[in-house]
């Protein structure tokens, strides 16, 4: 699976790369026009991201909710940040967890491409965040089994931890209706609190994070925003 | 372009999402002490690795785990989950005195994976036994872990 996340990532890499390299190509080869600045809309833009809904669906024990915030701070750089909630339940023969908790992000977003047209809402970016995660969880039992000397049963009390990471991302996002946005981001993330996932018994679900018990994770991102107009910022375009 | 990559994006998420590490257990799960045979002979005044013919090993009071097991230059067994001392018995061959073997140790339950759960990690702190047919013991790594390495060599 490591394998084919690596795979995805280089893949779509390959993709932004190729979209950015063909706005480069159409531009024209002796152009001495300087660009224009103008006052274009701007504002909040709220999302959902629904890949949840695919991960609840295949991993049944995970319930996460993440929204997706953004705003545009200039011509290219964005104010991003994620809120998570994550609850976990899951039962095997081997152990039973719980665990709930909420994460956040805080970070930028910087927009690759050079806008043609004033109002084309295309975006292919890349961005850091700071992440921080509150969760609590427990291990009611847990199993070490021996055929001969049989099982050993223990427990994990509820306990409740801080997690914090430094997330690297690149995405898109495509106005596909007026104010009305699809996309999809690529997520690295990597744990600073290591103490963490070198527990005896560390966090299944890290909430924003992933995974508790590795030092890094990968996530991708697929998300419906909706962009609430507040304000304007100046916007070079070359025409 | 951008249509394509909002429509590659969705089925890649798709695929991400299907990644559920509580089905899969591919790492080894077996904490088990591994024990090397090691023949003292006063000729060469050297210690080799050694075989034993017919070998019979277990816990006392409990099944055995050797049965006259032949050709063996080791043992590799696991210790009590429940306590911090396991004692065992070893005849290394039908016709030798039996020593009986105790292990002193501490434990540690450590999550292993998601799918895997947890394994009892073990620090060996003193091993003695008595003395027909073994010589000496040496710990050579305390930490017993699912890591495959020799933690004790027998002496005969």
């Amino acid at each position: 699976m490591k394998r084919m996340s690596r795979s995805i990532f280089s893949t779509l890499l390959l993709l932004l790369t190729l979209g950015a390299a063909a706005q480069e190509a159409q531009k024209p080869k002796k152009d001495t026009a300087k660009p224009v600045t103008m006052m274009v809309p701007a504002g909040l833009r709220i999302g959902l991201d629904i890949s949840r809904i695919a991960v609840h669906y295949f991993q049944p024990y995970r319930t996460d909710v993440t929204v997706n915030l953004d705003a545009r701070y200039n011509d290219r750089l964005y104010f991003a940040s994620d809120l998570s909630y994550n609850r976990t339940s899951h039962e095997d023969e081997n152990y039973t967890y719980r665990s709930s908790g909420i994460g956040l992000t805080l970070g930028i977003n910087y927009n690759f491409l050079k806008r043609q047209v004033p109002k084309e809402n295309f975006m292919i970016y890349g961005g850091a965040r700071y992440g921080l995660a509150f969760y609590s969880y427990e291990v009611p039992e847990y199993h070490v089994s021996s055929d001969y000397w049989g099982n050993y049963t223990g427990s994990v009390p509820k306990t409740s931890q801080l997690a914090h990471w430094f997330e690297l991302t690149v995405g898109i996002k495509v106005e596909v209706l007026k104010n009305f946005y699809l996309g999809w981001s690529l997520h690295e993330r990597l744990l600073i609190s290591r103490n963490v996932s070198k527990q005896d018994f560390p966090p299944l679900v890290i909430p924003g994070y992933g995974k508790g018990y590795k030092n890094s994770s990968f996530d991708m991102q697929y998300s419906v925003a909706y962009l609430i107009p507040l304000y304007k910022v100046k916007q070079a375009i070359k025409l | 372009m951008k249509y394509f990559l909002l429509i590659a994006g969705l089925l890649l998420a798709g695929l991400t999402a299907c990644d559920d590490d509580t089905k899969v257990c591919d790492t080894d799960t077996r904490t088990e002490l591994r024990v090397a045979f090691v023949y003292f002979r006063d000729s060469t005044d050297l210690e080799r690795d050694t075989i034993f013919p017919k070998v019979t090993f277990g816990a006392l009071n409990k099944d055995t785990i050797y049965r006259r097991q032949p050709s063996l230059t080791g043992l590799q067994f696991q210790l009590d989950r429940v306590a911090d001392s396991s004692r065992f018995y070893l005849q290394t061959d039908s016709t030798a005195a039996i020593d009986t073997i105790t292990f002193r140790y501490s434990r540690q339950p450590k999550f292993v994976s998601a799918g895997c759960g947890v394994v009892m990690h073990y620090h060996l702190d003193t091993v003695f036994s008595t003395r027909r047919v073994i010589r000496r013991i040496q710990i050579n790594q305390p930490a017993i872990t699912t890591v495959n390495e020799k933690n004790v060599t027998l002496h005969f």
